[in-house]
């Protein structure tokens, strides 16, 4: 349907179905009026409505025009108009232009002659080749800005008058109007007029405010040692802990300022410290002197966080891609998780290819549907601020590492590998067992996997097709293989799967 | 602070880090027999244990009319705005209110849209929409005088849920899982089920509504789904049958076991049970969603053979959850915003969901659950008694809600809007007072069910909060 706007929008055309309840369906009106059927579709076709077939007397200003559909796709291309007014036939001259043609050469003003000129550039067959090259290097030009990333920039308007919110009611406008400050009971800033941010970013690292160091230090030592020197890392206040190591912390925290708060710096010195490359076994001599760790007397074992759960399991199975940078990516997640979202509804695409196997700090993040399988491990939605996450031990955390395809398909891969090794079975399992874990297993523990394998490998040698069904979760294709191969595979991925599940396999230690 | 346990100086994990500390002391040796039932998600106490007072309810099943059902044409009749229907409403109602979409639009009042009817002996007044509410007036306390602060869909769940319009708070699910634990051995403590209706705009829900906020996340609220597998990742892989799941969570468990012998580290024993309830529960859930062993009866009870994602289904799955000792379960059915056509939708979400309801209070009676179920009916939020075209916008200022059983007097009604159904006048009950008495109910003071965060200790009801004494049989 093209609607006119000329006062109001009673001006209207339509082709095809009477769907469109705009006028009156059924009716036949200039508010409302059919022009046939549908246009061909897959070709440009021009379609003409006689204004006089709308309701427009001669001399009526349109000043606007709607395109309407319903349903389907249509491009609609340049708006223009049939007339017999040789005025508007010399290609749409503006009145301005048309002004200063109607005026002698020798009498025009300079403005008009540039009109003139501007015309003739844009029409001389002459200046074709000016204008293909212009309009070719324009096109350049614009294709190189839409590489620029946007920032988001905000102009500095008037700041806007603040107040205190009696009870914190934000639409009582009574309470009294406040200044930028810092709080009162921690001094004040030192500055000429209203305080900006810049100054507050500069009182707080000041260098005589030693917290800001002090706290971030802390963050990182917490990051390494699974807990800080301070244990409330996000609480520096009166309701925090007391450091257990307030001298050291503070050391540690006026070299990082010291070295122009260089991180890498300091996270170079936090795990060269021997403090660090400890043993986190259990040591029976410190059960009674440090049985919580607070001394640091061995290292802290700590459950993996999410997204290095992932990244663990793709890196063992030779699947993760290490890319670094660029737009989130999809990976696995199942249909329909965000049928609760509306305006718009939408599906999850997975993402394909290598796109598949990026670490998970690149998953798409979708904070109101979490990506479950990094939900279950305690990813927060990033709807506020986490100073330090959960480390959950929970029966979903279970069954995404069973059956979540990524880590099922990561299983196969890491399967796969292990048979590019060789025949021996031991030898795989070894490898598999020292990939994984970083040590060889003993004795009872490579017994407990041959026990699995030999057991898979008879119960998959009989049912090949649920061989084949196991093998095929997941994007990654498997090379054509015969029976004897797939259910090969499928019974020491069933082998990969064990150990992708060890508690071991999730811990820092 | 008798009754409850003082979290500060633990972090989240509080219990792992006491037992911890407990077996460095003692050896790993006598792990098993040593400890608690504490489990993630399964069979375990709660920090309110005994009681602070007798528990009438053990369990609660929030029926959430997601979207903001209006209260005029469900719950709370108003002869005097059919009266005034076409007329400017009164400024001494509207002056300095917040308003949703009808900012800058003259309002109007907007008669109720359905007669409503007399119903049970108590003579409660219902929408003649809902028979079948009718059918159970004298179980059921109408609360007329709901009153909250938020005045959008998302917000507004929030509160409901948490008692505060800020995100990032705990809901009263995992509230009062923290509180009581679980009584399941094989399914979560809080479970959610979701429908979409066909009136009215589907609101979005966003998980953060069964979120645990700072509570640690075992205690939040798992999404059951009409899909195929209902929990996510429930089902074992392709090719991989019960049979060979089981060798390879045992394999698991064995070599775990080894590794937990050698390193003292009590999150491998809570891993090995981990794994043994992922493997129930991939046995549970499915039995759980699976209806058919129901008899024809309560099909016909509910209006629903079940398995089709819809309320009535969810009402019935509801049921076979609190029977199997879920804690809190919670429904929403997405179908309530009624911004157009508030009479035509209303007709469409009644049916939805007016039989099913009632259905879930007669087949939890006659299961002898109700009298310690603590069923709620009602949505985040009342419409206004102003139209907006042929519906009505969202209004915060006075709602309707049901509830019944867990120990709330049936037969009743508590509080009152004014005469158009504008604002509560008679008995204000903000969602903070339904919260105190919702805990109330569960045997936990309000004021004593406390958690650490950010530098003080926060409650459901916050600083707020006032018990409903007088709805309580």
């Amino acid at each position: 349907m093209l609607q006119f706007h000329s006062g109001g929008w009673s001006h209207r055309a339509f082709w095809g179905d009477d769907e469109i309840p705009f006028g009156t369906i059924g009716s036949d009106g200039p508010d409302h009026r059919p022009h046939g059927a549908l246009p061909a579709t897959g070709e440009w076709v021009r379609l003409s409505v006689d204004p006089a077939n709308v309701g427009f007397e001669p001399g009526a200003v349109i000043d606007g025009m709607a395109f309407t559909q319903f349903g389907g796709r249509a491009h609609w291309d340049r708006a223009g108009i049939v007339t017999a007014d040789p005025r508007l036939r010399l290609g749409g001259l503006s009145a301005e232009v048309f002004a200063a043609f109607e005026v002698a050469p020798e009498a025009r003003s300079a403005e008009q002659s540039e009109l003139v000129a501007a015309h003739y550039r844009n029409l001389a067959p002459a200046l074709a080749g000016a204008r293909e090259r212009k309009a070719t290097l324009e096109d350049e030009h614009k294709k190189l800005e839409a590489t620029f990333p946007e920032m988001l920039v905000a102009m500095t308007g008037e700041p806007r008058a603040m107040r205190v919110l009696p009870r914190g009611d934000g639409m009582n406008e009574s309470g009294a109007e406040v200044a930028p400050a810092v709080p009162a009971f921690l001094g004040t800033l030192d500055v000429d007029g209203r305080a900006t941010r810049l100054d507050l970013a500069r009182w707080i690292t000041a260098p005589e405010n030693p917290l800001t160091a002090r706290v971030f230090v802390n963050r990182l030592w917490g990051l390494f040692h699974g807990r800080g020197l301070v244990d409330s890392v996000g609480d520096f206040g009166m309701q925090g802990e007391w450091p257990s190591h307030p001298e050291l912390l503070d050391r540690i925290a006026l070299d990082f300022t010291g070295s122009g708060w260089d991180v890498r710096a300091l996270v170079r010195r936090l795990v060269t410290t021997r403090t660090y490359r400890q043993s986190s076994e259990w040591r029976a001599d410190l059960a009674q002197e440090d049985p919580s760790g607070r001394l640091f007397a061995r290292q802290s074992r700590q459950r993996l966080q999410a997204e290095m759960v992932r990244d663990t399991a793709l890196a063992v199975s030779g699947l993760l891609n290490r890319r670094v940078g660029g737009p989130s990516v999809k990976p696995y997640q199942p249909r329909r998780y965000w049928a609760q979202l509306n305006f718009p509804k939408r599906e999850w695409q997975v993402s394909s290819g290598t796109d598949l196997y990026r670490r998970g700090l690149y998953t798409f993040w979708c904070r109101t549907f979490l990506h479950p399988s990094l939900e279950a491990f305690d990813a927060p939605t990033r709807e506020e601020c986490t100073v330090s996450r959960n480390l959950s031990n929970t029966p979903q955390q279970a069954l995404v590492l069973l059956n979540d395809p990524t880590y099922v398909e990561a299983a196969r891969a890491f399967a796969a590998q292990a048979l590019a090794l060789g025949d021996d079975d031991d030898a795989r399992i070894d490898w598999i067992f020292e990939h994984a874990l970083v040590r060889a297993p003993t004795e009872q523990e490579r017994s407990i996997l041959t026990a699995l394998l030999i057991d898979h490998r008879t119960q998959y040698a009989a049912d090949p097709d649920a061989a084949r069904a196991f093998l095929d979760m997941g994007a990654l294709t498997t090379p054509a293989t015969g029976d004897a191969e797939a259910s090969e595979l499928a019974a020491w991925a069933s082998l990969t799967r064990v150990v992708l599940n060890l508690s071991e396999t999730l811990t820092r230690s | 602070m008798s009754g409850s346990i003082d979290f500060r100086g633990l972090d989240f994990n509080g219990f792992d880090l006491t037992r911890r500390t407990f077996l460095r002391g003692v050896g790993g040796a006598a792990l098993a027999s040593l400890l608690p039932a504490q489990e993630t998600r399964g069979r375990g106490r709660g920090v309110v244990d005994p009681p602070h007072i007798a528990p009438r309810a053990r369990r609660v099943i929030h029926l959430c009319q997601a979207g903001g059902p209006s209260h005029l044409e469900t719950l709370d009749f108003k002869p005097k705005l059919a009266e005034m229907h076409g007329e400017k409403m009164p400024e001494s109602f509207t002056a300095g209110q917040q308003i949703a979409q009808l900012q800058g639009i003259e309002l109007r009042c907007f008669a109720p849209q359905h007669p409503f009817q007399r119903y049970g002996e108590s003579g409660q007044s219902i929408c003649s929409l809902f028979p079948g509410v009718g059918s159970i007036a004298d179980k059921i306390c109408i609360v007329r005088s709901m009153q909250t602060d938020q005045i959008n869909h998302d917000p507004a769940h929030t509160q409901m849920n948490t008692g505060s319009g800020l995100t990032g708070r705990p809901g009263m699910g995992a509230w009062a899982v923290y509180g009581l634990g679980n009584e399941s051995s094989d399914l979560p403590g809080y479970v959610v089920l979701t429908s979409v209706g066909k009136g009215g705009q589907s609101q979005p829900i966003a998980a953060r509504q069964w979120s645990s906020g700072f509570l640690p996340s075992r205690f939040q609220g798992v999404h059951f789904r009409s899909e195929a597998d209902p929990v996510l990742y429930v089902n074992s892989p392709n090719g991989v049958t019960r049979g060979r799941q089981r060798d390879v969570i045992d394999a698991v468990s064995e070599l775990d076991a080894i590794r937990d012998a050698a390193s003292h580290d009590p999150e491998i024993a809570t891993r090995i049970r981990q794994y043994e309830l992922a493997f129930r529960m991939q046995t549970s859930v499915p039995e759980l969603m699976d209806v058919s062993d129901e008899p024809e009866e309560t099909f016909e009870l509910y209006g629903t053979r079940g398995g089709d994602g819809t309320y009535a289904a969810n009402c019935l799955l509801a049921r076979r959850l609190a029977e199997r000792g879920v804690r809190f379960i919670q429904l929403y059915h997405r179908a309530w915003d009624h911004h157009s056509n508030v009479k035509g939708s209303m007709e469409i979400t009644a049916k939805e969901v007016d039989q099913a309801s009632a259905a879930l209070v007669i087949d939890l009676e006659r299961r002898g659950l109700l009298d310690d179920t603590l069923v709620i009916w009602g949505g985040e939020f009342g419409r206004t008694p102003m139209g907006q075209g042929s519906g009505r916008d969202h209004h915060i200022k006075g709602f309707s809600l049901w509830m019944a059983g867990g120990g709330v007097r049936g037969g009743i009604s508590h509080g009152e809007t004014d005469e158009l159904g504008y604002a509560a006048t008679v008995d204000a009950v903000h969602v903070n007072d339904l919260h105190a008495t919702l805990l109330h109910l569960l045997g936990i003071e309000h004021e004593r069910l406390t958690f650490p965060h950010q530098g003080r200790d926060y409650r459901l009801t916050d600083v707020a909060g006032r018990v409903l004494n007088e709805i309580l049989g």
